[in-house]
């Protein structure tokens, strides 16, 4: 008998353990963000881009800081001003006074001018390193002046020193030591940065922790929350039940989860025109593919319906219709409101594809998800039907963006030539200076493109030469307008969305500020509990 | 038997060596890891540096070689992305995922064996039909379904447990008997056809007729030996487990082996993969050893 009341007393105290509600996260001490992608180490020089930002973005600050709308600010980085000469090959960049690090101690323009080095190095796989490799020569003209002369000149090169552009954090460099090929942290466990959360404690595959950094330059952005707990969650599904339980705070949504979060009482938040899908022609510099006549590839950009394929594919809040040409968007310099998305018209589009004389050879489409937008094969699939209506022989190709990336850095790059086009995305950052993305995805390999994706490469790399030859960023804009008009006109590919980064935020948090154009929102210290 | 074990040492070795070998072919069939790593921006150029910083630039045999010799010396070598030795971060998801195939384990058996001996004494019952279904319903659901289902239930609607992660006993729950529900099917169906072919044996019937009573005879005499069969898929199962837990730990971000090689492949972290490769097949190479001894050591027929 007896042993029966404590097998049962053991077993009432089992139940009552386990039907405790686990405890749901009250605002204020400790807000968890949980992602999908991370790489855990903390050298911002090595692999930082999204998942590297992911991770550490946190506990570092911008070079260059960004504001809300996608322009550049100079107010959020630790360089508060930046003159460029009239030639474009010298910039001055002054740092601000009062950033600490970490360790309590004030950052200089030493440390400005290691961040650049830093990333130029050999062994620097970041994003930000064609920006820092155009440069020469590098002096500290005092405790907060780095005087930059370019190898050639470059009007936007202030932009590669932001996280719009790439990954380009400031960073300290007594935690560095050299090594044969570049850099590394001395202490790789005790990361040091400038940002307003520094690193706490971390378990490799769990979790990284950091605790408000209270002498963060910025009162306006210091963390409102003591601990700043960030988490790794693939499965698209839990992670919107985690939000749902309370055990995180923020986390990236599916568009499909949309609702579901909505009807949970969860907020929609995050960046706006984080990424922008180009349809691109490859190899249409080559006369051999039909993507080289400017008939073929209106027929092309004109034979499908853009919105009605956006319409069916994407919630209003994931993503809005793109229009005018690449690579200007609404953030970029150049933008031109008043060029609208190029109209599906079929008639027409079966009329240019007589003129253009094409013969029946089938038309390869390179079909593969990215990060930021999964649902790429989808809207190729879409396209590759109205293709298919206009009479188009189409060949489609499902690929991993990993396997079909060694063809661009092929030099030549190997389309064959049985295709009368090769077709597929490439998913930049919106980048406002626009001419990053001319270096990146349209000038040829010789210039130091990657993509080659322009019809015309010489006429687009003597563009982009003697566009960063401007000085004046207000006349730069000014000329790139023309040249957006001029590119509207060349049908040289289409920004098919402007496509927004979605996370579901916990009632308990009430506002959070993002930065317009950017693919990782580092920004958790403006998270600000509700009262 | 000492020569036996030897020998099956001897066989486990080569497989080992054969798995190395395997793994480290066809992880770069997948293609360079460099296409993974590198961001957009990254020019031809800078793909060659890396490429050459990795060491990937050498020939097979050599790379190989190298990989090779600091296996031997007791070097996993070091994380394309994670930039941190691999040996340390090894040792503690294979902790977790250890801790985690042991409690599914523990959950699989803990429902198998009752449920198989009530379904065996009890043919064509209740209790016979309530096992058929556990054993359906674990077989059929895959462990993303299971796993989501048991978040939502025990998760969002109840509250009892968290959904993700580790660090407490709590977090054990969901994923074990998500994996311990998949784990138990095998391991009733074979227990209980093994219960009823033994049950009817002759030795049982002596032992009834000697004046034993059901649950002795069950529990003594019909349970060990309908045992022996699901001890050699228990060793299985626990190998499969160690290496198959990929989709449960990725549904609740548990953070063991297969989390830690599912981010490796996306990333084609070769080291990584060829790391835990290595590491679950010694361990289920091990696992399988041991069964074999241990049904050596239950079962005198099998001793040469």
């Amino acid at each position: 008998m007896r042993r029966s009341i404590r097998a049962g007393a053991a077993t009432a105290m089992l139940l009552a353990a386990l039907t405790a509600p686990t405890t749901a996260q009250a605002p204020g001490p400790a807000v968890t963000v949980a992602t999908v992608e991370w790489i855990e180490q903390f050298d911002p020089g090595v692999l930082a881009s999204g998942p590297g930002l992911n991770y550490k973005g946190s506990m570092f600050d911008s070079v260059v800081g960004a504001g809300p709308g996608g322009a550049l600010s100079k107010t959020t980085g630790v360089v508060e001003d930046w003159t460029l000469a009239s030639d474009a090959t010298h910039v001055t960049l002054r740092l601000r006074k009062g950033v600490k690090w970490h360790d309590g101690t004030e950052a200089t323009a030493d440390d400005l001018a290691f961040t650049l080095t830093r990333f130029a190095a050999d062994d620097s796989t970041a994003s930000a390193r064609p920006t820092a490799r155009k440069i020469a020569n590098l002096e500290v003209a005092d405790r907060y002046t780095v005087k930059v002369t370019l190898k050639e000149p470059d009007s936007v090169f202030v932009y590669g020193l932001s996280t719009l552009e790439g990954d380009m954090l400031f960073i300290k460099k007594d935690a560095y030591r050299k090594t044969a090929k570049g850099w590394e942290l001395s202490d790789p466990e005790k990361p040091i940065g400038s940002g307003p959360y520094r690193f706490a404690r971390r378990k490799l595959g769990e979790f990284v922790e950091y605790d408000a950094f209270a002498d963060y330059w910025d009162a306006g952005r210091r963390a409102a929350y003591k601990t700043l707990r960030i988490v790794r969650i693939v499965d698209a599904s839990t992670r919107l039940s985690a939000l749902r339980t309370g055990e995180v705070g923020v986390a990236p949504l599916n568009p499909e989860q949309i609702e579901a979060a909505q009807r949970a009482g969860l907020k929609i938040m995050g960046p706006k025109i984080a990424a922008v899908p180009l349809l691109m022609f490859f190899g249409s510099w080559d006369p051999a593919f039909l993507t080289n006549k400017a008939d073929f590839r209106k027929a092309l950009l004109t034979g499908y319906d853009k919105k009605a394929i956006i319409g069916k594919i994407y919630p209003p809040a994931v993503a809005s219709i793109a229009t005018g040409t690449p690579p200007f968007n609404p953030v970029s310099l150049g933008w031109d409101p008043t060029l609208p998305a190029y109209a599906y018209n079929a008639t027409e589009a079966k009329r240019l594809l007589k003129a253009a004389g094409y013969d029946g050879r089938p038309i390869k489409i390179w079909s593969y998800p990215f990060g930021t937008a999964p649902e790429l094969p989808l809207i190729l699939e879409a396209i590759a039907g109205y293709w298919q209506g206009l009479g188009l022989n189409v060949e489609l190709t499902p690929i991993d963006f990993a396997t079909f990336r060694p063809r661009l850095f092929a030099q030549p790059q190997p389309w064959e030539k049985q295709y009368a086009a090769h077709v597929g995305f490439l998913v930049p950052l919106p980048r406002p200076s626009a001419l990053n993305n001319f270096g990146t995805f349209m000038v040829s390999q010789k210039a130091g493109g990657v993509a080659a994706g322009f019809w015309n490469l010489d006429k687009i790399d003597r563009l982009r030469s003697e566009l960063g030859r401007v000085g004046d960023l207000k006349e730069l804009d000014r000329k790139l307008r023309d040249v957006n008009r001029e590119l509207y006109n060349d049908y040289w590919a289409d920004a098919i969305v402007y496509r927004h980064l979605v996370f579901g935020v916990s009632p308990k948090i009430c506002s959070w500020v993002t930065y317009d154009g950017v693919d990782v929102p580092t920004t958790y210290s403006t998270l600000r509990p509700c009262p | 038997m000492a020569r036996e074990i030897g020998g099956r040492v001897l066989q486990a070795l080569v497989t080992l060596l054969i798995t190395t070998i395997v793994i480290f072919l066809l992880v770069r069939l997948t293609g360079s890891p460099v296409d993974v790593i590198l961001p957009d921006t990254a020019t031809a150029e800078q793909r060659a540096a890396v490429i050459e910083q990795l060491g990937l630039d050498r020939p097979l045999v050599t790379q190989y070689w190298r990989y090779a010799s600091r296996v031997v010396h007791g070097d996993l070598g070091h994380s394309y992305t994670l930039n941190a030795r691999i040996g340390p971060l090894l040792r503690d998801r294979a902790l977790n995922t250890l801790l985690l195939a042991t409690a599914a384990m523990a959950v699989g058996i803990a429902l198998a064996v009752p449920l198989a001996v009530l379904a065996a004494t009890r043919r064509g019952g209740f209790f016979d039909q309530a096992a058929s279904a556990v054993a359906l319903g674990g077989m059929s659901l895959p462990s993303f379904i299971s796993g989501i289902l048991a978040i939502l239930i025990f998760g969002v609607w109840l509250r009892w447990f968290p959904i993700y992660g580790a660090g407490s006993w709590r977090h054990f729950v969901l994923p074990a008997a998500t994996l311990g529900w998949f784990n138990s099917a095998g391991i009733l169906r074979l227990l209980r056809s093994g219960l009823l072919e033994v049950l009817g044996s002759e030795y049982v019937k002596t032992a009834r007729a000697k004046g034993l009573s059901e649950w002795p005879v069950v529990c003594k005499h019909a349970l060990r030996n309908a045992a022996l069969p699901v001890l050699t898929f228990l060793g299985l199962s626990y190998g499969i487990l160690l290496a198959g837990a990929v989709t449960t730990e990725v549904v609740f971000a548990w953070p063991g082996l297969g989390s830690l090689v599912s981010e490796a492949i996306a990333r084609r972290d070769f080291p990584v993969i060829q790391a835990v490769t290595l590491f679950t097949s010694a361990a289920i190479i091990a696992v399988n050893l041991a069964v074999d001894v241990l049904y050596t050591a239950l079962d005198p027929r099998v001793r040469g």
